[in-house]
């Protein structure tokens, strides 16, 4: 029993890694085509990527949309997964549907109502929302917040259940306001789900295609449409290079969760948060 | 008009009333409990006192201020919570230190401040340690120091002894009190356990359904309870239904439906003929003896005998009921006792309660 279970599992990690496997080596040739094995060992393809103006430009603009939609999606989320934890009010279950439905949704269906609102608008009355956000930066950035925030709400939600709503209580019994409650204890305390949230949210962001790919033209791009439009049109190994980059980027990302995970043991976040939690 | 003044305070929730028009004066530096059930409303009071919840209707006012629309963080009210509701983030000393920092007290003041009272609480030795890495009694302490540290008008304790184990809880009451009566810290406790109420408290709320059934000092409400419930609340009781047959200066005469006869002298008297009664006997205040004693006995058999080393708990068999005796440890009144044993059951009219209500 146990060789076979062995073979599976070495079969099925090899099976998940493979593409990783290929890409990264790939991009590491001296010839001028994708190949497997590489045909000798450089970072030319690399040097490449990173002086070519168009590729500049795309992680440029992922980079821009990234950060922001982190941040827009943190934030919303935390004050949704705060209300829809803390609070009871009339429709409850329909906000969480809400809350879920982007990953639920098929990105093409998502895609495609994203193009229509942010590229024409709708108008309601007097009232017009959106249009000519097709192809501009603050457009992929609406798009991939609504993508990218279930994320924190779900795991500031999980972390906001293990925090005892006492804990605000009796920091508001000390005199600390309802902001100020949040700010020293209950923020503290949810600081890992929230890290987790928003290195998803950020990856979330950082390689998706499908939606981009609706919101983006020629003058204004993002790394992943770009490596999908080179795959289609030639077989350049700056887009391996590219790829690369870009997987070592999510990794680095998860080194951030797994860290923030590290985090719960009460003993490491000790130091930083006990010294503002007097002085201020 | 004293310290503290709750009046005519009902709150109900999902249309279910959990008070229903309580009133309570607290002068200022006294311990007053909330003794009673689960369910009697006396977590909700402390809840409205501290603003975490507010009430339906009523005014509450603390040193002269109206205080009900005010928010939690501005009442300048201490908690303790029952489960002592400790910053998991923060060790002890930022603990105790949180309130000061929310006051703006200056970082020396506050250290001496946060040294001070937890020399008082006897946890000096503990201040950088994490909460998690605390027992029971002294996390309840880090709660109390934090809780008092900042001079709070009022402080409000929910069932803050109850979780923990027997010895560790009467240990704590002592201190609590001790701690309690050098910082002259005005104080309202709920607990279910009426021991804790009793040992620790100036006064006693007893409460029932929502309302103050009764509110006295210890020794009032143990031998005057106005009634069964309130009887019954503090301490182990018999009680009967009767009839009122006679009232004098000098006492009630009452009789059981079967016909016995049972006086008493306990004041207050203040029972009239025809009047329905509840007789109250403590199992302590009743004695067996072997033969017909010449005072007030009824006819009883034993039905067991259990013995807890100060006291023999005893069950007799007697007016038609099991009445609960209660007997000296080192005593000679059993003396070859054994159940099924025919005795007499005996007492004093000056320990006999007479209680409105019924059993």
């Amino acid at each position: 029993m146990r060789p076979v279970s062995t073979v599976v599992t070495t079969l099925t990690v090899i099976a998940v890694m493979m593409p990783v496997l290929v890409v990264a080596p790939m991009s590491l040739t001296t010839g001028s085509t994708v190949q497997f094995p590489p045909d000798g060992l450089s970072l030319k393809w690399y040097e490449a990527a990173l002086t070519d103006p168009v590729w500049l430009d795309r992680i440029w603009v992922s980079l821009r949309v990234a950060v922001a939609v982190t941040v827009l999606a943190v934030v919303i989320g935390t004050m949704a997964a705060y209300a829809l934890v803390r609070f009871d009010f009339p429709g409850k279950g329909l906000v969480w549907a809400l809350v879920l439905g982007p990953l639920v949704v098929p990105l093409v269906v998502l895609g495609t109502g994203e193009f229509f609102v942010l590229a024409t608008g709708w108008s309601l009355g007097p009232l017009h929302f959106g249009g000519g956000l097709a192809g501009t930066v603050p457009g992929l950035i609406l798009a991939h917040t609504v993508l990218a925030f279930p994320y924190p709400t779900v795991l500031v939600a999980t972390s906001l259940r293990s925090v005892d709503a006492n804990l605000e209580r009796a920091a508001s019994s000390l005199g600390a306001g309802p902001f100020q409650a949040f700010r020293l204890v209950t923020l503290p305390l949810i600081l890992p789900g929230l890290v987790g949230g928003a290195v998803f949210a950020f990856l979330a962001s950082w390689d998706e295609v499908v939606v981009a790919s609706f919101l983006t033209n020629s003058q204004v791009s993002t790394v992943p449409v770009g490596i999908f439009a080179g795959l289609n049109q030639t077989l350049d190994p700056t887009a391996a290079a590219i790829s690369t980059l870009l997987l070592l980027v999510g990794l680095a990302a998860l080194v951030v969760a797994g860290l923030a995970g590290r985090m719960r043991s009460p003993s490491r976040s000790a130091e930083p948060t006990t010294a503002s939690g007097v002085n201020s | 008009m004293s310290y503290l003044n709750v009046s005519s305070l009902t709150k109900s929730y999902d249309g279910t009333a959990v008070l229903n028009g309580v009133d309570l004066a607290v002068d200022r530096g006294e311990f007053v409990s909330l003794l009673g059930p689960s369910g009697c409303g006396k977590t909700t009071i402390l809840r409205l006192l501290a603003g975490f919840t507010h009430a339906d209707s009523g005014h509450v006012t603390l040193d002269g201020d109206r205080i009900e629309g005010v928010p939690s963080h501005k009442r300048d009210i201490g908690f303790v919570f029952q489960d002592y509701a400790l910053f998991p983030h923060l060790d002890v000393a930022h603990n105790v230190a949180f309130g000061l920092g929310r006051r703006k007290v200056p970082k020396d003041e506050s250290r001496e401040r946060v040294d001070r009272i937890l020399e008082v609480v006897q946890l000096s030795r503990f201040a950088n340690r994490h909460t998690s890495q605390l027992s029971g009694g002294q996390r309840q302490r880090v709660a109390l120091a934090r809780a008092m540290v900042v001079n709070p008008r009022l402080l409000l304790l929910d069932e803050s002894l109850s979780a923990l184990d027997k010895k560790m809880r009467v240990d704590m009451q002592v201190e609590l009190r001790e701690i309690q009566q050098t910082l002259g810290i005005t104080t309202i406790f709920v607990t279910h356990d009426q021991e804790e109420a009793m040992t620790m408290s100036d006064r006693i709320a007893v409460m029932r359904t929502g309302q103050i059934a009764q509110l006295g000092t210890p020794t009032e409400i143990y031998h005057q309870p106005i009634d069964g419930y309130v009887a019954r609340s503090v301490g182990d009781i018999n009680l009967l239904d009767a009839l009122v047959t006679g009232a004098s200066d000098r006492g009630v005469r009452t009789r059981l439906s079967d016909g016995t006869q049972i006086d008493s002298t306990c004041p207050p008297s203040r029972w009239h003929s025809g009047d329905e009664v509840t007789v109250g006997i403590r199992p302590q205040d009743l004695s067996i003896v072997r033969q017909k004693p010449a005072c007030a006995s009824v006819r009883a058999e034993v039905s067991y005998l259990s013995f807890a080393g100060t006291t023999w708990n005893i069950g007799v068999e007697a007016l038609g009921r099991l009445l609960k005796v209660q007997a000296d440890g080192n005593g000679e009144m059993l003396q070859g006792v054994s159940a099924g044993d025919e005795v007499w059951l005996t007492w004093e009219p000056r320990s006999v309660h007479v209680l409105g209500g019924s059993a």
